[in-house]
């Protein structure tokens, strides 16, 4: 059987609703990765995410098979996420003493040393603009090309490859700040 | 998903840790599909129906027919293709060995091997071009083509093994553009194509080529 993601798109689309759970099951996971590092905690992500799939699934009708599916979520996601972390920030305003960091929290059960660079990433991720980061993470660790980049963010090429380089030199100051402590 | 290449110190450990994989929350998932079920099932617009017939070439039904059976990489209506595999002439060229790979054998470059254009009348947007991908691979057992046509898929496109020496193939309509691939060997083994074009030089993207269709 074709499990191609246009496959299972056109199950569900001739009213296989359960095929949907293909989708979710191939793709939930990484986004939540995806989500975690973009808005900074997991609770938050793992909402983005299911928002996501769902905002996905009522807007199937609208998908294109040119288009990759997996490029189509991620740009429904990054909308959610900047969404929930303009949200974020103003809850950080109003309650600067609750702010949530769950990524050291999910790294207690780990090594010491494991958890010490999860929070280290954590942290100079949390130092880095909103847009930085979600440029950075695209490209260097969901591995998308500036013009897939452009057409996920909407933004420009030419300000995604600047935000990408900011946030490398930003990262790398911090990191440098960190290891030399 | 993609092969790991080594990142320039000290970003290196912090992206490496970032790829880490993360576990979702299975009652999450679950969550997800216990609200889909609530919804009506989608309808597609008449640019994402599978088999919806464009509305401008309403005298190749057969063509349209044909095109819904076998192809996996339609263009929506509002661009719609029409398809015939036109037995054309194989246009290849041997290769250079892949040295990041070294159990890979010279191999041949996607080729754009023919048009899909079934009436002289039909509009020069509307083709499809049918672009074989080789690769040269004699110790894999089993090989696929992944791309951004086929939501990069592991499974959907699989090469067929053509000759002794190792020589796996296959034959795709694809819309004239830019896409990217890359092969999956044995399931795990992701190799851009030893002749092919690399993808935008990076020092941390997967091992992608690029092959460029014209109209």
């Amino acid at each position: 059987m074709d499990t191609s993601d246009a496959a299972v798109i056109r199950r569900v689309l001739n009213g296989d609703v359960e095929a949907y759970s293909i989708l979710v099951e191939r793709y939930f996971d990484h986004y939540v990765r995806f989500a975690v590092h973009l808005v900074g905690n997991r609770e938050d992500a793992e909402e983005v995410v299911q928002d996501t799939f769902l905002r996905a699934y009522r807007a199937l009708g609208r998908y294109e098979e040119r288009e990759r599916f997996g490029a189509w979520l991620l740009r429904i996601l990054v909308n959610r996420a900047r969404t929930v972390s303009a949200m974020g920030r103003r809850r950080e305003k109003m309650f600067p003493d609750q702010v949530d960091d769950t990524l050291p929290e999910a790294a207690e059960a780990h090594p010491a040393e494991r958890a010490a660079l999860r929070e280290e990433v954590a942290r100079a991720l949390s130092q880095i603009g909103t847009d930085q980061r979600e440029a950075f993470l695209l490209h260097y660790v969901e591995g998308l090309s500036y013009e897939e980049m452009a057409a996920v963010t909407g933004s420009g090429i030419s300000a995604l490859k600047m935000r990408v380089k900011r946030s490398c030199e930003r990262l790398r100051e911090i990191l440098q700040g960190v290891n030399r402590v | 998903m993609f092969d790991r290449v080594p990142a320039p110190d000290p970003l290196a450990s912090l992206i490496d840790e970032l790829r880490e994989p993360v576990v979702g929350d299975p009652a999450a998932k679950r969550r997800v599909m216990e609200l889909v079920r609530e919804c009506p099932v989608p309808l597609a617009t008449v640019g994402a129906r599978v088999h919806a017939l464009p509305t401008r070439s309403r005298g190749f039904a057969a063509i349209r027919k044909l095109r819904g059976e076998r192809s996996e990489f339609r263009r929506s209506a509002t661009a719609s293709t029409l398809a015939t595999a036109a037995g054309i002439a194989l246009l290849m060229a041997v290769g250079n060995q892949d040295r990041a790979t070294p159990r890979l054998t010279p191999a041949r470059r996607a080729v754009i091997i023919g048009d899909s254009v079934a009436s002289v009348a039909s509009a020069i947007r509307d083709t499809l071009r049918i672009v074989q991908f080789i690769l040269t691979a004699p110790a894999a057992s089993r090989v696929a083509l992944a791309g951004d046509f086929n939501g990069w898929d592991t499974r959907s496109v699989p090469l067929t093994r053509e000759t002794r020496d190792g020589r796996w193939a296959v034959t795709l309509a694809l819309a004239p553009g830019r896409h990217h691939y890359a092969y999956v060997v044995d399931d795990t083994q992701w190799v851009r194509d030893p002749v092919g074009t690399p993808a935008e030089p990076n020092e941390l993207t997967p091992p992608r080529s690029v092959v460029i269709i014209n109209r």
